[in-house]
């Protein structure tokens, strides 16, 4: 992974940000905290953000981002090119250590199997404020 | 200017968002100074803890992009083991937009003292340009350094009335 990379958005069948209907959801400060995260991730690398990078489930990354509620994020590197690219799979919150919701992993994995098939069920990332 | 900086200049027109998005960016800033610098020296994280006298789980918890809790006393403690300054200021908005743009992992870094080439090449110009100036604190490690190599003595026992850091330099790395 180079230190710069691109961030995109997976998108619904009818073509709307899956991650920005969950951030919707969020408090302005969290979303404002999220764009700050990521504005990270995409100028340095995750090796420039220490521990944003949760474990990884499969082939999902489970970022950490915390605020009024902690975050969870999820993408996956590429997925059509795994050194320069992330893309935002699935939002979830983490409440008393679990997910919410519970299936989140399973979620973006399947999203990410769809973007895989399907490269236009994506667009480049957009800030959420 | 970038369209990053642009960008960020347009939404720190909103008072909160100027506020929480700096905040966030600080506590990034810092956690990932610490970690860039450490892996700078090539020390692990025991490494650095033990210069610090601090536990290593302490020092994961600071390399945190989520931390926030930041305690000046401790983040001198990390300075003084890096041999870096510490810089508390405050500062107007468009510092953040800067930093923001040129966010990397280099910019992250920081060389110690010794190893700064900023501080040899402002050396070097005192040298140049005032022969007058006497910087002699920082010359003693120097000085202890050549003592132990006849060859250069020539250069701490000749009397000269000013002393040039880059000759020493020089001659140290000789």
């Amino acid at each position: 992974m180079t230190d710069e990379c691109k961030l995109y958005d997976f998108l619904s069948a009818r073509g709307d940000s899956l991650i920005h209907e969950w951030a919707d959801k969020l408090s302005k400060r969290d979303r404002i905290i999220l764009d700050e995260k990521l504005d990270r991730l995409e100028q340095g690398g995750p090796g420039a953000c220490p521990q944003l990078v949760g474990p990884v489930y499969k082939h999902i990354h489970k970022f950490r981002i915390k605020g009024q509620v902690v975050m969870r994020p999820m993408l996956c590197k590429g997925p059509f090119d795994m050194d320069n690219e992330y893309t935002l799979l699935f939002g979830a919150i983490e409440k008393d250590r679990c997910l919410i919701p519970e299936d989140a992993e399973k979620r973006a994995e399947t999203n990410r199997t769809t973007l895989s098939a399907n490269k236009k069920r994506r667009r480049a990332h957009e800030q959420f404020e | 200017m970038s369209n990053s900086s642009k960008t960020l200049r347009r939404k720190f027109s909103d008072k909160e968002y100027r506020h929480v998005y700096s905040e966030s960016f600080r506590n990034s800033w810092i956690a990932g100074q610490i970690k860039a610098i450490r892996e700078m020296r090539g020390w692990t994280q025991s490494k650095l803890a033990e210069e610090c006298e601090m536990k290593q789980a302490r020092i994961s918890l600071l390399e945190d992009v989520n931390y926030e809790s930041w305690n000046i006393a401790t983040l001198r403690r990390i300075a003084r083991a890096f041999d870096v300054d510490l810089v508390v200021k405050f500062e107007s908005f468009l510092e953040t937009i800067k930093d923001a743009g040129t966010f990397s992992a280099k910019t992250l870094e920081v060389p110690s003292f010794p190893d700064d080439p900023e501080i040899t090449a402002f050396d070097a110009e005192i040298a140049s340009t005032n022969s007058g100036t006497r910087i002699r604190e920082e010359n003693e490690t120097d000085i202890v350094l050549l003592a132990s190599k006849p060859r250069q003595e020539k250069l701490i026992t000749s009397e000269v009335p000013d002393i040039n850091f880059k000759k020493i330099r020089t001659a140290r790395t000789a």
